[in-house]
C-alpha cells in the first residue's frame, strides 16, 4: 500500500504492507527515536501523538494513519531542539538507559496538555502505560513535576 | 569527608538529553545495508531428541538465505554466561543441539530477507522429535529415576565439581568451625525453608544484535551487551575465528540487569554473516526475552541457626538448592554468592556450614541477575533474623546493629568462599550500616509503627519490617578494567574505557572521576566506551564492578596523565616539577605566581617543543571487594479478607562509600528497590504442566507500573572507602535484595504470618492467613 | 505477508455493504493487532460517523467507534462518577484508551474488558448492522457469537435515568496487567436498606454473569448484613495467571460483598 503521513511537520511518502503498524513505518523511515519494546501496547516505548492524541504506534495500523499528523519525541518542540519536558527529565535524573524515555516524554506531554497541574495520583495514572525498569519511577515523577512547574512559568 | 569539586555532585548524565529526545542510537537503530533477519525455531517440548530435521522446504522458499542447525553448524561446547576466562560455568551449550531441554530451547535458525519470510520458513521445517521424560522439580534432579539432561561430553572448564550424570552442574561444601558443637551450645534453634522464584530482567530494550563485515571482511558486531570483550572472545572460540578478526561495538543499551551479560545472540549473527556474506540483524520479541533469554535462578534455601539467650548465634547451617534450568550458566557462582555475600554480614558466628547444589531441570535457563544469589538468600536470612530477634524479645534493628560486621573486622567467609574458587581475605574498611539503620528507621517511623497494627480501609492492617544487607564491589583479584586518556590542544581530554554503560550512567561517573583527579570540569572530557577496537579491555558491567574497578582504572590513568601534564608544565615554566601546584586546569609555580594551563600544555606538546601526544593508560584490579551496606524498610497494608498486600512506603538507606554522582546513585537504589518489590509481590513465571510459560508478556507478568508505586525515600549515607576511587564503593545491585524480606517481615508485623515462598501473591498471603486462622480455631 | 485489504466506508450504508464481502470492522483498537486477518478486508470505521457520544438525562448513547477516552470524558462531564466512565478510565492506559473502542471491546470481549460489566448491569442495548441487523440487549449480543459475525456495532444505549450507587472492581496483579476479572455492583438504597441492586461478574467461567438470584435475595436486606459467599457465584472462575479459580471466586465474592455494603474503597 502507499500513502502519506506527516511526521513532525514533514510529509513523507510511505510504502507499506497492509498489516504494518505505524511503528513499523516510522522506524523504516528513519524515525528510530520511536522505540520497540514489546510490539503489544504493553510497554509504552513507542508512544507518539497521532493527530495530537497519544497512541501506542505499535497498536495503530499504518493503513489507518494515512494523511494524519504524527509527532514523535524528537519533534515535540517543533524545531528539532529539546522540549522543556526533555530537559526536565535530564535535569531530574529521570533518564537511565533512556529506552523508555521518549515514550515517557510523550505520555508526560499528553498528561500536561489535558491536566496542566496534575496531582500525584494523576501523574501515576497518566504514566501507567509506560514501563521503566531502571529508575523505579521516582525521578520520573520528579521530572513530570519539574516540567509542570517550568511549563507553567513559560506559559 | 574530603572536599571534592566534581565527585559527589549530581552532574547531569552526559547522554540524558539525547536519550530523552530519542536521538542516541541503540543497536536496533543502526543503519544496516539490507540485513538478513534472523529468527529462531523453538521447541514446544520440554525434553526431546531431534530425530530428524529436514530444512529443504524452508531453504527452497524465496527470500531464505540459510537455515542453521546442529547438522550444519559448529558443535563446540561453550557457556553463554559471558564471564572471564576460563569461565566458572559449565560448557554445556552448543549453538544448536540434537536435543532440546526446555520449552523455548533453540532448534534451528533461519536467515531471510524479512521476518515474515523467516517465520514462514520456520513453519516449513520438517521435524521429527522423540519426546523424553521431563524434569521440572529440582528436588528430584539427583533421583536416579529422573531423566538426565546433559550426557554428551559437556564439561566444566575449571577444576570444580561437575556431575551431569546426577544433573548437578555445580556443588559447594563450605565448612567453618564445628556446627554440631555450635548447635549444642545454643539455647534454641530456628530452622526454616525459604524459596525464591524465577524472574525476568525485563529490560525495556529486548536482546538485539546487528552484524556486518567491514571492507576487510572482519566481523563487526553491534550488540546490546554488558560484556563486549567477553563477547569477542566467546564468539571467536565458538566459531573458531581469531579474536583479531572480530570487533564488538556497544552502542547505548536499554538496560541489562545481568540479562545482557549472557552471550546469547552474537555467535549466531556472526555465523550467519560469515556464511552468507550479508549483514544480519536479530532482535528478540518480548516473549522470546521472557522464555528464551535468562531468568533469575530459583533457589530453595534452608537456614538453621543455633542461638543463645544472649543473642549470640553459635552455629549456622545453610543448604541451598538452585534450579539452573536447562543449562548451567552462572550455576556455580550465583550459588556461591548466595553464601559469600550474605554469611559475612553477621561475622561473629563461629561455626558455619554452607552446602549447596545447582541442578539442571527442563525449565527456562537461569543466569546473572542483579543481586546474583544474594537476593535469593537474603529473603530467608532476614526473616530468620527477624524470628530470632522476636524470640529473644529484642528489636530487629537493635539486634542487627549489635551483630553485623563493623569497620576493622573480618569474616572467615571472605577467605574461604569466592566465585567458583577460594575467596580473598579482607578487613572491612568502611561500614555505615549502623547509621543506615538509624536514618531509615527514623524515616519510616519505625518506633511509632512497629507492632502497632494500625488499621486502614476495609479492615486492612499495617505493619513495618526491615532488612539489612551487603554486596561486594567487583570480584577481587579477577575483575580488571582498563582506561586511557589523551590530551587535546584545547586542554580537553578523550577518555577511553572498556567499561560498559548499560544505562546506569557509568560513562558520566567515569568522567567525573577523571575530572576530579585532573581538576578539570567534566565538560572537558569526551568519553568513548566499549569498542573492542578502540578502547582498552574491561571485563564488563557485572558484579557491581564498574564504579569501583573501572573507576579505579580511570583514577589511576588520570593521575598518570597528570604526571605527564606536570612534566610539560615544569619544562615550560622552567621550574622543578615537584614545586608546581595543581590548580583547576593548570599548574602554578608558587614562587613566581606563573601558571601554565592545560591548553598551553596541549599546544606546546602538539606543536612547539618536544612534540608528543600526551596519553596515559592504566589498568586496575583490586585485592579486596569492599561491600556496600544497606538497610531497607517497608510499611505494608495487608487486607486480611483478600490477602492483598499494598506497600505503603519504602525506605532505603545505603552506604555506597562516597557517591560519585548522588542522583545517579539514588537512581540505582530506587530502580533496584522497585524491581525487588514487584519481584516480591507480583512478578512470576506461570508454567503449565508441559513446562511452558503461559504469561510471557508484560501485560501478564507483573512488573510494577507507576500506579503501583509506594511512597519511596532513599538516603545515601556516605562513608570513605580507602580502596575505592575517591572513597566510592558499588551501588548497582545491592538494593534489589531487601524488598522481599523487608515486606515479608512487615507482613508478619501486621498480621502475624510468615511467607516463606516468593512471590507473596495475594493468594499465598490469603492461604497463610487461612492456615493460621484454622490453627488458632481448630474447631471452626 | 498478510493479503488483507483495507476499505474506508464513509457511511453506515457503505459499511453495511462492505460487511457482506468478508470484511471485518476495525475501530482502531488492539483486537486485530495480534491476529491480522490473512485474507478479506478490514474496514476502517473512522469515516463512518459512528463515534459520537451523547449523554441526556435519560440515556447514554455511545457510537460503536467511540474510543474509551471519548466515551469516558463525555459521560464523566455529564454524569460525574458514572459507572461506565469510571470503568473506562480504569482500563489499560491513556494511550490505549485513545484507540480502543466501545464497539470493539464488546465485539471481541476479552476477559478483562472494562465495558461489558457496566453495560450489562445497566441493561444496555446495542444496534448492529450487517448480517443480523437489529437492536439487542448487550447481554444477548455477547452471549451469542453469531450476532458478532459479519456485523458491526453502530451504537450502544444505556439507561441513565436511575441514580445508582455504583461499585467497580477489577483484579489485576499490577495496575497495567490484564485484569483477571471485573465486578460491577449497582445499589439503590432506602436508608441503609438495599431496595434494588444489580451484580455482574466478568472473566468467570461462561465469560460473564449477572447474579440475578443473589440480587433477588438481597433486595430489602440492610447493607451491613449482606454477605455474598463464593457459592453464590455459581460456576466461579477458572485458574488464571497463577491464581486458582477457588481464590478468584473468593476474591470476587469479597468484592461483591464490599460493593453491596457500600465500602468506600474496594480491595485494590
Amino acid at each position: 500500500m502507499n500513502g502519506t503521513i506527516i511526521v513532525n511537520g514533514a510529509q513523507i511518502e510511505i510504502d507499506f504492507d497492509p498489516a504494518d503498524t505505524l511503528l513499523d513505518v516510522l522506524r523504516d523511515n528513519g524515525h528510530t527515536e520511536v522505540k520497540r519494546g514489546c510490539s503489544k501496547g504493553e510497554c509504552g516505548t513507542c508512544l507518539v501523538l497521532l493527530d495530537d492524541l497519544l497512541v501506542n504506534s505499535c497498536q495503530v495500523f499504518a493503513a489507518t494513519a494515512l494523511g494524519k499528523k504524527v509527532t514523535t519525541s524528537s519533534g515535540l518542540n517543533g524545531d528539532g531542539r529539546p522540549h522543556v519536558i526533555h530537559e526536565s527529565f535530564a535535569d531530574a535524573g529521570a533518564v537511565q538507559c533512556g529506552f523508555c524515555t521518549p515514550g515517557m516524554v510523550m505520555a508526560t506531554h499528553s498528561l500536561l496538555t489535558t491536566t496542566p497541574d496534575p496531582t500525584d495520583e494523576e501523574i501515576r495514572l497518566g504514566l501507567v502505560g509506560n514501563l521503566c525498569r531502571c529508575t523505579g519511577y521516582v525521578k520520573i515523577f520528579d521530572a513530570v513535576k519539574l516540567a509542570c512547574k517550568r511549563m507553567r512559568k513559560d506559559g | 569527608m574530603a572536599d571534592y569539586t566534581t565527585v559527589g555532585k549530581s552532574v547531569k548524565k552526559i547522554d540524558a538529553l539525547s536519550l530523552a529526545m530519542g536521538t542516541e542510537p541503540f543497536t536496533a537503530d543502526y543503519p544496516l545495508d539490507s540485513p538478513l533477519v534472523l529468527k529462531f525455531m523453538y521447541s514446544d517440548l520440554a525434553h526431546a531428541d531431534i530425530v530428524s530435521l529436514d530444512a529443504s522446504r524452508a531453504e527452497a522458499l524465496d527470500g531464505v538465505a540459510g537455515v542453521f542447525h546442529f547438522w550444519n553448524c559448529p558443535d563446540t561446547f561453550y557457556t553463554t554466561a559471558g564471564q572471564g576466562y576460563p569461565e566458572p560455568s559449565a560448557y554445556d551449550n552448543r549453538l544448536f543441539d540434537h536435543k532440546v531441554r526446555f520449552v523455548g530451547d533453540r532448534i534451528c535458525m533461519v536467515a531471510a530477507e524479512t521476518s515474515e519470510i523467516a517465520e514462514e520458513a520456520i513453519s516449513l521445517i520438517d521435524l521429527e522429535m522423540d519426546p523424553l521424560p521431563a524434569l521440572f522439580d529440582p528436588e528430584l534432579a539427583r533421583d536416579p529415576d529422573s531423566p538426565r539432561l546433559h550426557a554428551d561430553g559437556e564439561y566444566m572448564p575449571i577444576p570444580v565439581r561437575y556431575q551431569p550424570e546426577e544433573n548437578v552442574c555445580a556443588g559447594l561444601n563450605i565448612p567453618l568451625g564445628d556446627v554440631e558443637s555450635g548447635m549444642k551450645e545454643a539455647d534454641f534453634i530456628v530452622e526454616h525453608r525459604y524459596t525464591t522464584h524465577q524472574a525476568s530482567h525485563a529490560a525495556m530494550e529486548p536482546h538485539v544484535v546487528a552484524c556486518y563485515l567491514d571492507p576487510r571482511d572482519r566481523v563487526v558486531l553491534v550488540t546490546a551487551t554488558q560484556v563486549p570483550f567477553h563477547v569477542r572472545r566467546i564468539v571467536g572460540r565458538v566459531l573458531d575465528i581469531p579474536i583479531q578478526r572480530i570487533r564488538v561495538i556497544k552502542p547505548r543499551i536499554g538496560g541489562g540487569f545481568g540479562g545482557k551479560q549472557e552471550v546469547l545472540l552474537e555467535p549466531y549473527a556472526a555465523l550467519a554473516t560469515l556464511r552468507t556474506g550479508r549483514s544480519t540483524f536479530c532482535e528478540f520479541t518480548r516473549s522470546e526475552v521472557f522464555v528464551s533469554s535468562r531468568t533469575r535462578h530459583p533457589m530453595r534455601v534452608d537456614f538453621k541457626m543455633g542461638v543463645k539467650n544472649n543473642g549470640e548465634i553459635t552455629a549456622l547451617v545453610m543448604d541451598a538448592l538452585m534450579d539452573s534450568g536447562a543449562y548451567g550458566s552462572h550455576g556455580l557462582t550465583v550459588l556461591s554468592n548466595a553464601g559469600a555475600k550474605v554469611l559475612p554480614l553477621f561475622n561473629k558466628i563461629p561455626n558455619m556450614l554452607f552446602t549447596g547444589s545447582s541442578v539442571y531441570t527442563n525449565l527456562p535457563v537461569g543466569g546473572a541477575y542483579r543481586g546474583y544469589g544474594a537476593t535469593q538468600s537474603y529473603f530467608g536470612f532476614n526473616q530468620h533474623i527477624d524470628m530470632i530477634a522476636r524470640k529473644l524479645g529484642v528489636d530487629f534493628l537493635d539486634y542487627c546493629k549489635k551483630w553485623h560486621i563493623k569497620e576493622g573486622e573480618t569474616s572467615d567467609i571472605f577467605r574461604i568462599l569466592g566465585e567458583g574458587k577460594e575467596g580473598v581475605s579482607q578487613v572491612i574498611g568502611s561500614c555505615g550500616l549502623g547509621e543506615c539503620i538509624d536514618v531509615g528507621a527514623a524515616a519510616i517511623g519505625w518506633k511509632e509503627k512497629r507492632g502497632r497494627k494500625q488499621r486502614g480501609a476495609n479492615g486492612a492492617i499495617r505493619g513495618v519490617g526491615a532488612a539489612v544487607m551487603m554486596q561486594g564491589s567487583g570480584i577481587p583479584k579477577i575483575d580488571m578494567g582498563g582506561a586511557s586518556i589523551k590530551l587535546n590542544e584545547d586542554g580537553s581530554f578523550n577518555l577511553a574505557v572498556g567499561a560498559t554503560d548499560l544505562g546506569t550512567g557509568s560513562d558520566t561517573i567515569l568522567i567525573q572521576i577523571a575530572a576530579e583527579a585532573l581538576k578539570a570540569p567534566p565538560e572537558k572530557f569526551e568519553i568513548l566506551s566499549s569498542d573492542t577496537d578502540l578502547t582498552p579491555f574491561d571485563v564488563g558491567a557485572y558484579a557491581s564492578s564498574t564504579t569501583y574497578i573501572s573507576g579505579g582504572a580511570v583514577k589511576k590513568c588520570a593521575l598518570a596523565m597528570l604526571d605527564q601534564l606536570q612534566s610539560v608544565a615544569a619544562e615550560a615554566l622552567e621550574v622543578d616539577k615537584e614545586t608546581l601546584r595543581h590548580e583547576p586546569e593548570c599548574f602554578t609555580d608558587p614562587a613566581s605566581g606563573k601558571s601554565f594551563t592545560f591548553e598551553q600544555i596541549g599546544y606546546r606538546s602538539f606543536y612547539a617543543v618536544n612534540q608528543a601526544q600526551l596519553q596515559a593508560n592504566a589498568s586496575h584490579t583490586s585485592d579486596v571487594s569492599p561491600p556496600p551496606f544497606l538497610a531497607q524498610f517497608a510499611e505494608v497494608e495487608v487486607d486480611p479478607e483478600t490477602g492483598v498486600v499494598r506497600v505503603v512506603e519504602f525506605v532505603s538507606a545505603v552506604d555506597c562509600g562516597q557517591p560519585i554522582n548522588p542522583i545517579l546513585a539514588e537512581g540505582q537504589v530506587e530502580g533496584a528497590a522497585v524491581n525487588g518489590i514487584s519481584f516480591a509481590l507480583s512478578e512470576q513465571f506461570v508454567f503449565n504442566r508441559d513446562g511452558r510459560v503461559t504469561n510471557a508478556a508484560f501485560g501478564r507478568y507483573g512488573i510494577y507500573t507507576t500506579a503501583d508505586m509506594p511512597r519511596m525515600q532513599t538516603f545515601l549515607v556516605p562513608t570513605d572507602e580507602e580502596n575505592g576511587p575517591f572513597g566510592a564503593k558499588s551501588v548497582g545491585e545491592i538494593a534489589i535484595n531487601g524488598p522481599a524480606p523487608a515486606i515479608a517481615n512487615a507482613i508478619f508485623d501486621a498480621v502475624g504470618i510468615r511467607l516463606y515462598d516468593l512471590p507473596m501473591t495475594p493468594e499465598r498471603v490469603f492461604q497463610a492467613l487461612q492456615e493460621s486462622r484454622s490453627q488458632e480455631e481448630p474447631s471452626a | 505477508m498478510s493479503k488483507v485489504t483495507w476499505v474506508y466506508p464513509k457511511s453506515v450504508d457503505e459499511l453495511t455493504e462492505c460487511l457482506k464481502n468478508d470484511t471485518r470492522p476495525h475501530g482502531g483498537g488492539t483486537g486485530f493487532m495480534r491476529n491480522v486477518p490473512q485474507s478479506g478486508s478490514l474496514a476502517d470505521l473512522s469515516g463512518v460517523g459512528i463515534a459520537s457520544v451523547r449523554v441526556t438525562d435519560g440515556s447514554v448513547r455511545i457510537g460503536g467507534a467511540a474510543t474509551f477516552t471519548a466515551a469516558a470524558s463525555a459521560i464523566a462531564a455529564a454524569r460525574p462518577g458514572h459507572i461506565v466512565a469510571r470503568a473506562l478510565y480504569d482500563a489499560a492506559s491513556p494511550a490505549l484508551r485513545n484507540r480502543i473502542t466501545i464497539g470493539g471491546s464488546l465485539a471481541l470481549f476479552p476477559p478483562w474488558s472494562s465495558v461489558v460489566g457496566p453495560l450489562v448491569a445497566l441493561d444496555a442495548e446495542l444496534t448492529i448492522v450487517g448480517a443480523t441487523t437489529g437492536t439487542y440487549p448487550v447481554s444477548e449480543y455477547i452471549g451469542n457469537r453469531e450476532l458478532g459475525a459479519e456485523t458491526a456495532i453502530t451504537e450502544i444505549r444505556a439507561d441513565a435515568s436511575r441514580e445508582w450507587e455504583s461499585h467497580w472492581y477489577r483484579f489485576a496483579p499490577t495496575h497495567f496487567n490484564y485484569p483477571l476479572f471485573t465486578v460491577v455492583v449497582l445499589t439503590e438504597l432506602d436508608g441503609t436498606s438495599i431496595s434494588d441492586c444489580r451484580i455482574v461478574l466478568t472473566g468467570n467461567r461462561g465469560r460473564f454473569k449477572r447474579l440475578e438470584a443473589v440480587e433477588n435475595e438481597i433486595r430489602g436486606t440492610s447493607q451491613p448484613a449482606v454477605e455474598v459467599t463464593p457459592a453464590d457465584l455459581g460456576a466461579g472462575f477458572p485458574d488464571r495467571q497463577g491464581f486458582s479459580g477457588e481464590y478468584l471466586t473468593h476474591l470476587a465474592a469479597v468484592a461483591i460483598t464490599r460493593g453491596l455494603r457500600g465500602a468506600e474503597r474496594n480491595a485494590t
